[in-house]
């Protein structure tokens, strides 16, 4: 496991660095426990080769739940991904001072709460704060997976532990433990493993199928325990099995009570977002306007009705989930505005459903849409890059 | 953060190595960059090389002859000495002179053989001349003798035997020959068949230059020719009668001479009061000519015709060459050396006690006319002592002394003996026990060429420059030199206006390639910053890859040149069909040109990278990735 003396050497350093930034909350665990919060973002983008504007709006207060997986849905072009990318600190939010709140509040080991202005944070340009987020609080597990071609499968897991300064047996341990979770030894003919010279855990990711690419790059986003979790279009380049099993596996380890975290996952599977979202996020273009927003913040059950869809696979390639989080009220009430909360993270196992859910719309390549990339499922081995 | 940065570079490595194919790919690019300067580095010095061979191996490139002609000094010893310290870079300079002896050898097998005419150089220790013959030089003074093949096979002599030197000279009534037995060090070999010629140290040349020219070779016990020194006096006494006095025309004209007269009749040297006869004294006038210098310094004596000094006067007056009186003891008995000449008959003799003491003209140089009190009863000689040694003086005649005088001797000798022992006492001339004469000291050896060696044949102008600032006329190899200095400089900036375009271009080409690499590795660089690796670390990054590609294609340049240089140099075997057409071109590759491909290759491979990592670090994390899946 990643070493909690690491995790808190950490957070102290962010103390001593940002300190007036960062309010300590002290063991602050109630019903409303945000990790994100983002209200008022009005996002401007673009196109100079189209010569098109396109504005992204977040009116009310957006609030994501410790524990919970939320799923972003709507219709290619409506800012999903822009949306995304300025939660994950991937972008500057075109006007950072109009926004009414944008903040972080990973937990330490010990309990603690702290609090990240990143408004502030933003305003100040803190590129190396916003780089040490990244680094520390946050992982990607993008639509193609954007592996390491030089590095194995093994040390693309341990990437983001090596950047964090986690080396030696912490980090090998933990990547073993995401190897085995997420199913990444391939077996030899007899049964046994093989031998590390061909192992799957020593190849290079252009040896790997297209599912085992996705599963490498989700262990990779979640290797260094970090609070929010953005995963982009987990079922574009996997089949329905696959994808639902590694996403199981998701859900489990980043939603655990000992991680603390949050998973944020773009999709056009409605049957997916109903099976491991806790909140769904919709979004919708603006009628008139070329700009789109979030428009309805929906708690799971009142999307797909009494149950999660339980549709069982005899061959599921995964391990069974770990126990599901005990229930717990989950839903923040807005005081001044209008506030979507993620919903309680207490999650059944699920399994998909036998039938291809249909898919809102086909990605189209864009300038933040991310569901362009041809990747299939279960690809054949994918060749270094040529120059 | 030490870590993180260790994982940067581990990552540069990593996707150096495991990304092999397009690293090859820059490698193969950079190294196709170095290996023409390298080639160009060596294909200049090997073509200057070349043509510098011939100068260099032959120490004619490096020799300078210099002689005086009509503006340049002549050289003695002391003055090679200070030319080889004073001009720029000097390695040795030789003075220039040769003797035409005759050679003689007795082989252990045969009969005697002699060589009449062969002709010796002077070489001196360090000649390269002959050190490049690989000969065994004399040492200084060494009696040794390096001969060139022809006169050796003549001789029938090999290193190690011994040939004579004879030496001839034609100073008096009849040639005079001398001999030296000289080693044979080496053998030389010669261009020409018939070269009668040998090589001697300069000092033992000089000392047969010193013997042909007559003078005393003390070393070798070769004597002096039978001439003596110059006699030379300090002043002249003019007797006169009161009757027939000097005029004050003759006054004035011995004065326009530069004489100075001094009237000495009452102070007369003490010698010729007690030879005089005291009643006549009075009857004479006596005057000295000197000059200012020549009664102080021996160097200024005066030699002048005492007949031509008395011509030129209108008086009847004798005139007579005169030096101070000499004083020593003989056999413990104090005597006085008069140097008296007067012609044999002449009115002044009546005026002596003995008319016949005073010695004639026609006196044998070494002989002595005695005025002794008691008699002089002695042998037939009189030994007059000499700083070392003593000189025999013949006794022509007796006589009594003046009962004036308090028991001393007199020995009255020809003017000039007196004139040589005072010369001898200033150290101006040489007593040869020999001959019994008194001989003139040689001068120091005088030169009039020189060959002199520079330390390098690139040193050769500036030497000659010098040479030619003192006057000397001069011969070298300066125009050949010039020649290969400018095709060096034409060389040198051809491989600087190649070597700075193809580095040009070749920083273009790393920075364009790189940024080619790096736009297709743009998916890369953005997940790295999606997952929070700072800017600094990709510039890093890309910049350690370029570093690394930049040593690789160094090492790969060094290898590709090595390899070229020794095909080019290779010569195809003679009568080789395929292979005749290769010409041997000659590549001389230094350290430093290794060290400058490296360098070249590092600042390429470095300004190459500079923009591409600039750029690569500055990439939105989030498009980087999008763009990347386009590449």
């Amino acid at each position: 496991m990643l070493g909690t003396a690491r995790r808190d050497n950490l957070q102290s350093l962010a103390i001593l660095r940002h300190g007036p930034r960062i309010t300590n909350l002290m063991n602050h665990l109630s019903h409303d426990d945000p990790v994100l919060e983002i209200e008022g973002l009005e996002q401007h983008l673009y196109d100079p080769a189209r010569g098109e504007r396109f504005v992204v709006h977040v009116r009310q207060r957006l609030s994501i739940q410790r524990g919970s997986v939320v799923a972003l849905l709507g219709p290619s072009g409506c800012g999903k991904t822009t949306l995304l990318t300025i939660l994950g600190m991937l972008r500057h939010p075109s006007h950072p001072e109009k926004l009414a709140r944008f903040r972080m509040r990973p937990r330490r080991t010990g309990g603690d709460i702290f609090e990240y202005d990143l408004k502030e944070i933003l305003l100040q340009k803190q590129r190396r704060t916003i780089e040490q987020l990244r680094r520390e609080q946050i992982g990607f597990a993008l639509q193609s997976g954007e592996l390491l071609p030089a590095l194995t499968v093994r040390e693309n897991i341990a990437v983001p532990l090596r950047l964090n300064g986690i080396t030696g047996a912490a980090c090998w341990q933990r990547v073993q433990e995401l190897l085995d979770a997420f199913q990444l030894r391939r077996p030899t003919t007899n049964g046994e493993t093989a031998r590390s010279g061909s192992r799957l855990e020593y190849s290079r990711v252009n040896k790997l199928s297209g599912g085992e690419y996705q599963r490498v790059a989700l262990a990779r986003a979640i290797a260094h325990h970090p609070t929010l979790v953005f995963v982009d279009e987990p079922t574009a380049a996997l089949n329905r099995e696959l994808a639902w099993g590694a996403l199981e596996q998701l859900r489990a380890l980043q939603t655990s009570t000992e991680a603390h975290g949050a998973t944020i996952m773009i999709t056009h599977d409605e049957e997916l977002a109903c099976a491991f979202a806790d909140m769904i996020v919709r979004m919708a273009p603006v009628k008139g306007e070329s700009a789109g927003e979030v428009v309805a913040l929906e708690p799971n059950q009142a999307t797909c009705g009494n149950g999660r869809v339980t549709v069982s696979v005899a061959e599921s390639p995964l391990p069974p989930p770990p126990e599901p989080h005990p229930p717990e009220d989950s839903l923040t009430l807005p005081e001044e505005a209008p506030v979507f909360t993620a919903a309680d993270p207490a999650t059944p196992p699920v399994t998909p459903p036998t039938e291809e859910p249909k898919v809102a719309s086909e990605p189209e390549p864009g300038e933040n849409d991310l569901s362009t990339a041809p990747a299939q499922e279960n690809a054949e081995p994918r060749e270094e890059p040529s120059v | 953060m030490i870590t993180r940065w260790f994982y940067y570079v581990r990552l540069g490595v990593l996707d150096l190595v495991r990304l092999w194919s397009t690293t090859q790919h820059h490698v193969i690019i950079v190294a196709g960059i170095c290996l023409p300067i390298l080639l160009l580095l060596g294909l200049k010095r090997g073509h200057v090389a070349n043509l510098r061979k011939e100068l260099l191996t032959s120490p004619t490139g490096r020799q300078v002859m210099f002689w005086s002609a009509q503006k340049g000094e002549l050289m003695t010893p002391a003055r090679i000495a200070s030319l080889q310290t004073d001009l720029p870079a000097v390695q040795l300079i030789i003075p220039e002179t040769q003797r035409v002896v005759a050679l003689r050898s007795q082989p252990a097998r045969g009969e005697a053989r002699t060589v009449s005419s062969a002709t010796l150089y002077s070489t001196r220790q360090g000649d390269p001349l002959l050190q490049q013959l690989g000969a065994t030089l004399p040492q200084p003074d060494e009696k040794g003798v390096v001969l060139a093949h022809p006169l050796a096979t003549q001789l029938d002599v090999k290193p190690g035997d011994s040939v004579q030197v004879v030496l001839t000279r034609e100073k008096g009534e009849k040639p005079e020959s001398v001999t030296l037995d000289l080693k044979v060090l080496s053998v030389i070999p010669t261009d020409n068949a018939r070269a009668m010629i040998g090589y001697l140290d300069v000092n033992v040349l000089d000392r047969f230059e010193q013997y042909i020219r007559g003078y005393r070779v003390a070393d070798y016990g070769w004597p002096a020719a039978k001439t003596s020194a110059r006699d030379a006096y300090s002043s002249y006494l003019v007797f006169c009668e009161k009757s027939s006095d000097l005029t004050a025309d003759d006054r004035e004209q011995l004065k326009e001479r530069g004489l100075v007269i001094e009237d000495r009749t009452t102070q007369l040297p003490e010698a010729l009061t007690l030879l005089l006869k005291p009643d006549k004294r009075e009857n004479l006038r006596v005057y000295e000519l000197s000059t200012s210098a020549s009664k102080t310094d021996r160097r200024r004596a005066l030699i002048l015709s005492p007949s031509e000094l008395s011509q030129s006067t209108a008086a009847d007056d004798v005139v007579v060459p005169w030096n101070e009186v000499a004083s020593g003891e003989i056999e413990g008995k104090p005597w006085l050396m008069v140097g008296l000449s007067l012609p044999k008959r002449t009115w002044l003799r009546e005026y002596f006690r003995d008319p016949a003491l005073p010695c004639t003209y026609d006196d044998e140089p070494m002989s002595v006319r005695v005025a002794h009190p008691g008699g002089f009863n002695g042998a037939e000689t009189l030994k007059w002592p000499l700083r070392q040694g003593e000189v025999s003086l013949k006794v022509l005649s007796r006589s009594t002394v003046p009962a004036e005088d308090r028991g001393r001797a007199i020995a009255v000798v020809p003017a000039n003996v007196t004139a040589w022992l005072a010369a001898h006492r200033a150290g101006m001339v040489d007593f040869d026990p020999l001959t019994q004469l008194f001989v003139a000291i040689p001068d120091p050896p005088l030169y009039d060429k020189a060959r002199l060696y520079a330390q390098s044949i690139d040193d050769i102008p500036a030497v000659v420059e010098a040479l030619n600032n003192l006057k000397f006329a001069v011969m070298s190899e300066t125009a050949r030199i010039t020649e290969i200095h400018d095709q060096d400089r034409s060389l040198q900036l051809l491989v600087l206006v190649v070597g700075t375009g193809v580095f040009l271009f070749g920083v273009v080409t790393v920075f364009s390639v790189l940024l080619d690499s790096t736009d297709r590795k743009r998916g890369t660089i953005g997940i790295l910053r999606v997952m929070g690796m700072s800017r600094a670390g990709i510039f890093m990054t890309i910049f350690i890859r370029a570093a690394v590609i930049g040593i690789l294609a160094a090492g790969l340049s060094a290898g590709a040149g090595y390899l070229l240089s020794l095909a080019l140099a290779w010569p195809p075997p003679s009568g080789s069909f395929f292979a005749s057409w290769k010409p041997v071109v000659a590549v001389e590759l230094y350290v430093a040109d290794f060290l400058i491909i490296l360098g070249g290759a590092l600042v390429c491979c470095g300004l190459g990278a500079l923009l591409p990592a600039w750029k690569a670090s500055r990439l939105d994390p989030f498009d980087a990735i999008v763009e990347g899946r386009f590449r």
